[in-house]
């Protein structure tokens, strides 16, 4: 199951979470739940947009590829919605549209 | 006053009384005990540690006692106090000492919580600690013991002790205690160190401890940074390897190993994520003493 794709959600900032990164490894404590979550780079920049203003999969994947110069196609939409769905999971990133 | 200035007498007088006042490290410790074997060994191990006078705050009480039941009569046992409360079954009596220092190792992990603190033995040199984290089995007091018995100074066998405000290491230098081959291992490497009884029969199998040279004690209150993370792990046969790593499974590891990480909640993560900072941060595979010292004895020397 994915991400909703038209779903806006967004992640708690700075002041909840507290970044450690080395390259595109990157370790993660969250006040909220005193949890530490290792992330990857591409997951750690989804959620990085989240913080800055809530989005869905389709705005995340868009802005990614317009950061890198890339092809938004399906395969990497899915990707993106994967990893939304992650960090839902643990609780890293909630939905913004009640 | 050090403990080997005090009179034997006065020695047992006091633990069967009040209790003597001992400073380990950071921590006061007050000791009490009602089993005569256990003061000799105390005053071996001890002997250079300072005593504190009283009137003073203890971090934690100890008291060693002979259970009241009535196998007492047939199986003499020691009963563990700390600060009042029984946190294990008692022991055999001749096994007072290992008790009385796994004990205290254990009242350390439970209430230290000012500190972040690791599984770890901690050597330092050249004003720089080694930190040597790991779980049991991985050799980690046999290296520990090597190091020092070749001019390391001792800053703990069981804890890295790390101060959250500025990551600095803290020293607890403490009695080492070597388990099984252990034992031999460390007697024919170093025959001059100091070890005491061995102790069969424990829940660790056959336990002995080697005595904290007198300089570490003395050098207890001389904190240092941290210079290098170095994971050991002892396979027989094994060749020598030291393997760098990077920060994130440095990181993982480390967290991982640590006693309070999670209790301490963000004070833990950044601790953690400034100790892998500052850290040259290794894996060691060794099966062989000598050139593991070599290694880092050279790993420090670079």
């Amino acid at each position: 199951m994915h991400a909703d794709m038209d779903m806006r959600w967004m992640a708690p900032g700075n002041a909840v979470l507290y970044w450690e990164s080395w390259g595109e490894q990157h370790a993660l404590f969250d006040l909220r739940s005193a949890e530490t979550h290792l992330l990857t780079d591409p997951t750690a920049r989804v959620l990085q947009q989240l913080a800055k203003c809530p989005a869905t999969v389709r705005d995340v994947a868009e802005y990614l590829c317009m950061a890198s110069d890339q092809v938004c196609d399906e395969r990497f939409l899915e990707y993106i919605a994967r990893l939304f769905l992650q960090l839902k999971n643990v609780g890293l990133i909630e939905k913004a549209d009640t | 006053m050090i403990l080997a200035e005090l009179p034997d007498d006065d020695l047992s007088q006091r633990l069967s009384g009040t209790g003597i006042l001992v400073q380990t490290g950071p921590f006061i410790v007050r000791i009490r005990s009602g089993i005569d074997d256990f003061a000799p060994l105390l005053k071996r191990f001890y002997a250079h540690f300072p005593m504190v006078a009283e009137p003073a705050i203890a971090d934690f009480h100890i008291h060693l006692k002979q259970p009241r039941s009535i196998r007492r009569w047939w199986h003499p046992q020691a009963l563990f106090m700390l600060d009042g409360q029984s946190p294990f079954l008692p022991y055999p009596r001749s096994h007072t000492f290992p008790l009385f220092e796994w004990g205290l190792n254990w009242g350390i992990a439970m209430q230290a919580h000012q500190y972040l603190m690791l599984h770890s033995a901690a050597v330092e040199r050249a004003g720089k600690v080694m930190l040597l984290p790991a779980w049991p089995g991985c050799g980690k007091s046999t290296l520990c013991a090597a190091l020092v018995s070749r001019g390391w100074r001792l800053f703990s066998d069981e804890f890295g002790l790390v101060r959250i405000d500025d990551g600095q290491l803290v020293p607890l230098p403490r009695p080492t205690p070597l388990k099984n081959k252990s034992i031999d291992v460390i007697r024919d490497f170093a025959p001059n160190v100091e070890i005491g009884p061995a102790f069969h029969g424990t829940r660790k199998g056959t336990v002995a401890h080697v005595r904290t040279p007198d300089a570490s004690v003395a050098q207890a209150h001389v904190l240092a940074p941290p210079g290098w993370l170095v994971f050991p792990r002892y396979r027989a046969g094994a060749p020598l390897r030291l393997k760098p790593i990077e920060m994130p499974q440095a990181f993982l590891k480390l967290a991982n190993n640590s006693f309070n990480y999670k209790l301490l909640g963000l004070q833990g993560f950044q601790a953690v994520t400034r100790l892998v900072r500052h850290c040259d941060r290794y894996i060691l595979s060794y099966s062989n003493l000598d050139e593991a010292i070599d290694r880092l004895n050279q790993l420090a020397e670079a």
